[in-house]
């Protein structure tokens, strides 16, 4: 059960925590880095470093400045907070569940969003272009995700326990199922690729109106979440242990659930479904680090941000100047990742 | 004589302004592009440009409803031409921001479209003269068609699959390209039931009692050869397959809606005229 970090005394623990976290911002502003200056265009290393000093310096802009502050910038910026959200909350609902199975989409969200948006690409039309333009898909998906993850848990608060909670949720999730399978069904060709696509998830259609309207659901989660981190802890003893040690358990699984559907919905919503981040990545971090929701949910949310910039690289350059959906290049590059890790402690007799 | 010295004179006309490089999104522009001549000024394609063989040496930006801006303005593009369904809407907000001229056609369904959108490339590309030649020509092959239709004395019942799997074939209803196509070369369409392409049981099939079948060859694949169509479910028990009455079409120059429109239909009225029964 104790790693060895646990039974080190507290203050080089917390010590041991700066460290981690600190190298992963590094490899984070790294990769970030690097990711601006690849892309479909050729763009040297001055150009992308000129053009974001001549933004901030208030100078005129050059020629492809609008590249690199239109179109990558922001793209950047939302694949980081899109693979935070994920990863956090992957983490967050894997500790509330103790269940390492358990992702974000489980308790209803993914499903969920992806019934609203299929809904609007199928149904929406003339409506929802007309009246919301290209946020209509966007709107339903956030709208869709947050109203099953409310059903999932008005059903589970019944009879409170994670085990009906989930359950709840496997149930939710195939009657979206039913509902998509339904759209599909009625979906003419040309929405029938467009809903497919969707549910492979891109970052395509980034630009800054988009950033800020997402960035303060995933931001407030993000921040609030790792509160949580001792409770998480106390959780991980069982419900009953934790209300011992005073916690008030329901109370919390509440504000948990709707702090993860906030992050995921609004990272669904505007990028679609993209798989395996929020599943695998919290089981990496705890595989090198530990348990200890203090470090897992801040380094999750960091190695989300840096697998999803990441794999966004690859998306927009291997097949240049077209790019291919994000979901294919998370799990094909995590995927080997996350084997290679799961032989490597085995063999080493590290637990995760 | 005056044409060729416009021919003459046109270059020098524009001598001072920059060449033109243009995008096209979408199978039926790009053809009309290489109808016209001018694939000179074609830099960059989408992937549903399969035709001419030529288009697959042109860089590819992908499906023309998954854009990416960055890679159309990766290769400076003066002008973009877009069939009307190409998207996402805000990758096209983000071509017309970054101050690419970007022209939306509307979707054509009928031969005064085809003409139009041939007009209007045209005279996007400064090819005014070679898309009145063209048209000219076309003109002349659906004026062939409408009187060779008129002349049929039977106009055969018929049913398009898309394609065909697991026992369920998809096949056109109305309100689609193929719905149209089918018309325009002397056809009825057998599926009057839905709109758009949806699954079709063989019961269906059999009940809609079709004189022809039409197959997009492009979905051969899925659908095999004459003799694999005839052993689809239900296939046996309509008109068309114990006359063996299957034709395969080549998709996109059909329903497309582009300048290889007519040909395409004239060569369908043929087939259909000599499936007539006897």
């Amino acid at each position: 059960m104790n790693s060895a970090g646990m039974a080190l005394p507290a203050a080089s623990r917390r010590a041991g925590h700066r460290v981690v976290l600190g190298s992963l911002c590094v490899t984070l502003l790294i990769v970030a880095t690097f990711a601006m200056t690849c892309g479909a265009m050729h763009l040297s290393a001055e150009d992308v470093f000129g053009a974001l000093l001549r933004r901030m310096g208030g100078k005129p802009a050059q020629a492809d400045d609008a590249i690199v502050l239109t179109l990558r910038l922001p793209r950047v910026l939302m694949a980081a907070l899109v693979g935070a959200a994920l990863a956090c909350s992957g983490a967050v609902m894997q500790g509330m569940f103790r269940n390492p199975l358990v992702e974000p989409g489980l308790i209803g969200v993914s499903s969920g969003s992806a019934l609203g948006a299929i809904g609007v690409i199928v149904l929406g039309g003339g409506f929802g272009a007309g009246l919301l333009g290209s946020f209509g898909v966007t709107i339903a998906a956030f709208a869709g995700g947050l109203l099953t993850t409310a059903l999932v848990y008005a059903i589970g608060r019944r009879r409170p326990d994670a085990a009906t909670l989930l359950l709840a949720g496997v149930a939710i999730n195939a009657i979206s199922m039913a509902g998509i399978g339904v759209l599909t069904y009625m979906a003419s060709e040309r929405q029938l690729r467009d809903l497919s696509l969707w549910t492979l998830g891109s970052l395509g259609g980034t630009d800054w109106i988009r950033l800020v309207a997402v960035a303060p659901w995933i931001l407030l989660s993000l921040l609030w979440l790792p509160i949580h981190a001792r409770a998480l802890n106390a959780l991980l003893l069982g419900e009953r242990e934790a209300s011992l040690l005073g916690y008030h358990t329901e109370r919390l699984q509440r504000l948990l659930i709707a702090l993860t559907a906030l992050a995921t919905s609004a990272a669904v919503a505007t990028c679609g479904v993209i798989s395996f981040v929020g599943l695998l990545v919290p089981h990496a971090i705890r595989m090198m680090w530990g348990p200890d929701h203090r470090l897992l949910l801040p380094a999750s949310a960091l190695g989300g941000a840096i697998l999803l910039i990441g794999a966004d690289t690859v998306a927009r350059t291997v097949v240049a100047p077209a790019e291919l959906p994000i979901g294919i290049i998370t799990a094909l590059l995590g995927g080997p990742f996350f084997l290679w890790l799961l032989m490597r402690t085995r063999t080493s007799g590290v637990r995760a | 004589m005056a044409m060729l010295l416009i021919f003459a004179l046109a270059p020098l006309a524009r001598a001072g302004d920059t060449p033109q490089r243009v995008v096209a999104l979408g199978g039926d522009i790009t053809e009309t592009i290489y109808a016209l001549d001018a694939q000179a000024k074609l830099v960059g394609v989408d992937s549903t440009s399969e035709w001419p063989a030529a288009a697959h040496q042109l860089p590819n930006v992908g499906y023309v409803r998954q854009l990416n801006a960055e890679g159309i303005l990766a290769l400076h593009p003066t002008q973009v031409i877009a069939t009307h369904d190409a998207g996402p809407a805000t990758v096209l907000e983000q071509l017309r921001q970054a101050g690419v001229t970007l022209d939306l056609l509307p979707p054509s369904r009928s031969p005064q479209d085809v003409m139009a959108k041939i007009d209007d490339i045209g005279h996007l590309l400064n090819s005014d003269a070679q898309a009145r030649q063209l048209n000219a020509k076309l003109v002349q092959s659906y004026t062939a068609l409408q009187s060779r239709v008129a002349a049929m004395p039977h106009h055969p019942r018929v049913v398009f699959l898309l394609s065909a799997g697991a026992g369920n074939f998809l096949a056109a209803g109305h309100d689609t390209a193929a719905d149209r196509a089918i018309a325009l070369a002397g056809g009825s369409n057998a599926i009057q039931a839905y709109s758009g392409y949806k699954p079709l049981s063989a019961e269906a099939l059999v009940a809609a009692a079709p004189d022809v079948l039409v197959v997009m060859s492009e979905r051969a694949d899925g659908v095999g050869d004459i003799g694999q169509v005839l052993a689809l479910p239900g296939m046996l028990q309509t008109p068309a397959g114990q006359r063996k009455h299957v034709i395969f079409v080549d998709g996109q120059a059909l329903l497309g809606f582009g300048p290889r429109n007519a040909d395409s239909e004239l060569s369908l009225q043929g087939k259909f005229a000599a499936t007539l029964p006897p």
